[in-house]
């Protein structure tokens, strides 16, 4: 079935708060994320019609985002201002202090981790990818991406204990 | 205990097979420490999910919704390689100055933006241009992403297919351009330009001062070998004179 760009118009807007998030975990720095959320937007328009539908949407763009950060706006980014969004003062909402301190604990033991750890948790464990999407989304074999999640979380369980 | 934790890992994850997941559940009975070792892996990921989750929920700014329902879905017209569009031209007639690509109206207009300047950024030579004056010195000097007085915005430096150094820039004055510069020898070589400001649709989502048009960025990772420069490996490239 064709794509038309009215479909993926659709798909992009609807998607945009999970582009965000995984962004974040890629810039660790909300302006940053927004601009590669941009730069991935309008690359995935130029070639809209290689979506296919039966594919899932976010993989696709996962994908677009991560090759945009490698080749463009890692090499430019606001390397002496990496900081967490709740920081920036967004995202503080009425949870308790407690739920709160957890929330930037768990923020940071993410952020604190090696690029390729912290790519493989976001898509497994805050995306919901699986094993074989995630592996195939970041051109390695399954075998690598089990090693990264798990030396991924054992640094964060070690980091937050 | 005689799995892996990788393998319980797995199995919190709802990643293993019917046959592992049954001897797992199986050693459970007797062993403690696998249910601890994957209620771990379980709560760490409900709890990345509580912390992650309420980004979603964040205010989305506006510039990335102008985008994603009004950015270009194919390759702006203005936006022109000059070896695609020499080719047909070629044929015809020889071309031994640029000027002669005025043929193609939108060129003429990018190459027109570039060149209605007092100091002349472009000197054609052998039917390619090249950059001059302001542009060739940005290009030659200027460490990507800094600002400068020179008017020129060098966006990222990469090595292309070609081996060759290519480097992004747009200059705002005197008028909005923005392309694509390769070395060859000692010159810039001008690949691909794209007029800033020519149509409705791309001054309304692109970023003020340094945005790439989306053209650009499409042909950078069409041509790029691996990745954009760190800076530390584009001051290196530039203490060589972008020689290998």
């Amino acid at each position: 079935m064709p794509t038309s760009v009215d479909q993926v118009r659709e798909q992009l807007v609807g998607a945009l708060p999970r582009l965000r998030r995984f962004a974040r975990t890629l810039t660790r720095n909300v302006a940053d994320a927004d601009d590669l959320v941009q730069i991935a937007v309008e690359r995935a328009l130029l070639k809209f019609d290689q979506w296919r539908p039966e594919s899932r949407f976010e993989s696709w763009m996962f994908g677009i985002i991560r090759n945009a950060w490698i080749d463009e706006v890692r090499s430019r980014r606001r390397q002496d201002r990496v900081f967490l969004p709740e920081e920036s003062g967004e995202n503080v909402g009425d949870a308790s202090n407690e739920a709160q301190t957890t929330r930037l604990s768990m923020q940071r033991a993410l952020m604190a981790l090696p690029e390729e750890q912290r790519e493989a948790i976001a898509l497994v464990l805050i995306e919901g990818l699986s094993y074989k999407e995630a592996s195939d989304l970041l051109g390695i074999p399954m075998g690598t991406l089990t090693s990264r999640l798990a030396r991924g979380r054992e640094a964060m369980q070690a980091n937050l204990s | 205990m005689k799995f892996s934790d990788e393998i319980l890992m797995a199995y919190a994850d709802g990643e293993l097979d019917a046959a592992t997941r049954t001897a797992i559940e199986e050693a459970m009975a007797n062993d403690p420490r696998i249910a601890q070792a994957i209620e771990r892996h379980r709560s760490l990921g409900r709890d990345l999910r509580s912390a992650f989750d309420p980004m979603l929920d964040e205010p989305m700014p506006e510039k990335l919704v102008i985008a994603a329902t009004t950015a270009p879905a194919t390759k702006p017209a203005d936006v022109v390689s000059i070896d695609g569009a020499r080719r047909p031209i070629k044929r015809s007639w020889s071309w031994p100055e640029w000027g002669a690509m005025a043929a193609s109206l939108l060129i003429g207009i990018v190459i027109t933006r570039l060149v209605t300047s007092t100091d002349d950024n472009v000197v054609a030579r052998d039917g390619h241009m090249f950059a001059a004056g302001t542009l060739a010195n940005a290009l030659d000097q200027q460490a990507s992403g800094a600002s400068s007085e020179s008017g020129v915005h060098v966006a990222i430096t990469y090595r292309a297919k070609s081996g060759d150094y290519c480097r992004t820039f747009t200059m705002a004055e005197p008028a909005e351009v923005a392309g694509i510069a390769c070395r060859q020898g000692d010159q810039w070589r001008l690949d691909t330009l794209a007029g800033g400001e020519s149509t409705e649709a791309s001054s309304n989502y692109r970023m003020a001062g340094t945005a790439m048009p989306p053209a650009i960025l499409q042909t950078v990772q069409d041509s790029i070998a691996g990745e954009a420069l760190d800076a530390a490996q584009e001051a290196a490239a530039r203490e060589r004179g972008w020689k290998e």
